[in-house]
């Protein structure tokens, strides 16, 4: 059993961070749906995704470079909400948005996804997994690939949702060269920087991880962001009061 | 049945596989099979890989067989079986020196295969990176064009200001007056050390808030990403 204290509150946080998620969620179920903080760039994507339907076009939906089954999960499976989101109203059009990945197991994950959206449809014939690419298996290489698609696909729109690192420049610059309303969801510091200029909608920090509760509004993913907001607002507590506590005791509280 | 093999099972060893690998950090006595749990997530995603090689063929193969974006899909699959069979080369030549796992070492290692990484992957790479920069100097003069509410530019004059700042009070400019250089060397150091420190501890802690909620969204069993 853990001993230290940091490593006893960390577990006391994720305990209740689970519970809070419980709840909230089966709150969600129970049909007590609370209105969400805004977040333009996720709020948009619907009506995106709708105009570049309505224009016979596919919606370019990058993955970025992370898989599942190492440190880069969480993220990855971030931006697998976001494809789920996106995939249900692609599947009743059957107009699949062209999603590139550059790691395997994200490519298995983003084709069972579009899968189980035509399924809903009782069209799990009509999808073709070519929607699904592979680019490449490292960052940069998978960056060239993607400018290479957004060059030649005719599209009004462009999504990047994902693990990124400063190569998202790239993509994002051949979106703004070819003109499209862009919107990314990225973790890491670096791509954020870089995305900044480029990009019309950008979703930083945990706002990534939202995506699903704006896209899908499951009452998990709800739940989850509820949870998520009473954790920061502790923890936000937390740090004001240990840094009112350090002035006061003109030290580090012991 | 079809549910039980599509859904129940998937997410009960999804939920097993989640909440082992954290007992093995709560109790120590179980830290020794975390390698295990790793090891098999290794070979799942070995057996991707050549789902991916797969979609990689069909993609740009019909690519060809469609004439659409025919050429450079050409040259990839070119390339493809080029590299395959360097590789193999490789694998031949040492055949009669090495066995085992050392063996499949020297089909990516191999003597040629470096010379590929060496003399053709890592110069391209690097050219594209070097390309970086001038990107984002593009993109942050657009920025400054593009910008039309009054808050997004005035973000966009807060980016640029900072970005100014950052950039001269890295650079050895000698000819500047002692007060202007050190003034511009002390502004780099608080936006770096300050305001961009305090900016990017806040979002790595909501980040790590967003990667706790999935992941014990999964162990929970509320989201499941791997069934129907």
């Amino acid at each position: 059993m853990p001993t230290d204290l940091a490593q006893i509150i960390g577990w006391v946080l994720i305990l209740v961070f689970g519970i809070s998620i419980a709840v909230f969620s089966g709150s969600a179920l129970a049909g007590r749906r609370p209105a969400l903080r805004p977040l333009s760039g996720f709020k948009s994507l619907p009506g995106q995704l709708s105009q570049v339907i309505e224009e016979g076009q596919s919606l370019p939906l990058s993955l970025g470079s992370g898989g599942v089954g190492g440190s880069d999960s969480a993220t990855t499976l971030a931006g697998l909400a976001v494809l789920e989101g996106l995939a249900e109203e692609s599947a009743a059009t059957d107009v699949p948005p062209t999603v590139t990945v550059a790691d395997p197991t994200t490519l298995v994950m983003a084709q069972d996804v579009l899968r189980r959206a035509y399924a809903q449809q009782g069209n799990a014939a009509g999808l073709d997994f070519r929607s699904v690419r592979y680019v490449a298996a490292s960052p940069l290489p998978y960056a060239a690939g993607v400018m290479d698609l957004l060059s030649n696909e005719e599209t009004s729109s462009s999504v990047m949702a994902g693990v990124f690192g400063s190569e998202s420049a790239f993509i994002a610059e051949e979106g703004a060269r070819q003109g499209l309303v862009q919107v990314a969801g990225v973790a890491d510091l670096t791509s954020q920087a870089v995305l900044y200029p480029s990009v019309n909608h950008l979703a930083i920090g945990e706002e990534m991880y939202a995506a699903g509760a704006y896209l899908s509004a499951k009452p998990a993913s709800v739940g989850s962001l509820l949870a998520q907001d009473l954790i920061r607002l502790i923890l936000v507590i937390s740090i004001l009061g240990f840094a009112l506590l350090t002035l006061l005791l003109g030290g580090a509280p012991q | 049945m079809k549910r039980l093999v599509t859904a129940i099972i998937p997410s009960v060893i999804t939920i097993l596989a989640i909440g082992f690998t954290l007992l093995t950090y709560l109790v120590p006595a179980l830290a020794g099979l975390r390698p295990m749990l790793v090891e098999l997530a290794v070979i799942v995603a070995a057996f991707a890989m050549l789902l991916g090689v797969i979609n990689v063929l069909h993609v740009h193969g019909t690519n060809i067989i469609r004439r659409r974006g025919w050429f450079y899909s050409l040259v990839l699959l070119l390339s493809f079986v080029g590299v395959l069979l360097v590789a193999l080369f490789d694998l031949v030549m040492s055949l009669n020196r090495v066995s085992g796992a050392a063996l499949a070492q020297q089909a990516t290692s191999g003597a040629a295969m470096t010379l590929m990484y060496q003399y053709i992957l890592i110069p391209i790479q690097a050219s594209l990176t070097a390309l970086l920069p001038f990107f984002l100097a593009f993109a942050a003069y657009r920025t400054l064009r593009i910008r039309r509410t009054i808050g997004s530019t005035l973000g966009a004059v807060v980016f640029l200001i900072t970005a100014m700042v950052v950039l001269l009070g890295q650079v050895p400019l000698s000819n500047l007056p002692p007060l202007v250089d050190n003034g511009l060397r002390m502004a780099r150091e608080s936006v770096i050390r300050v305001w961009a420190m305090a900016g990017m501890r806040g979002i790595l802690l909501g980040v790590a808030l967003g990667i706790i909620a999935t992941a014990l969204r999964v162990l929970i069993g509320a989201d499941r990403p791997s069934s129907d």
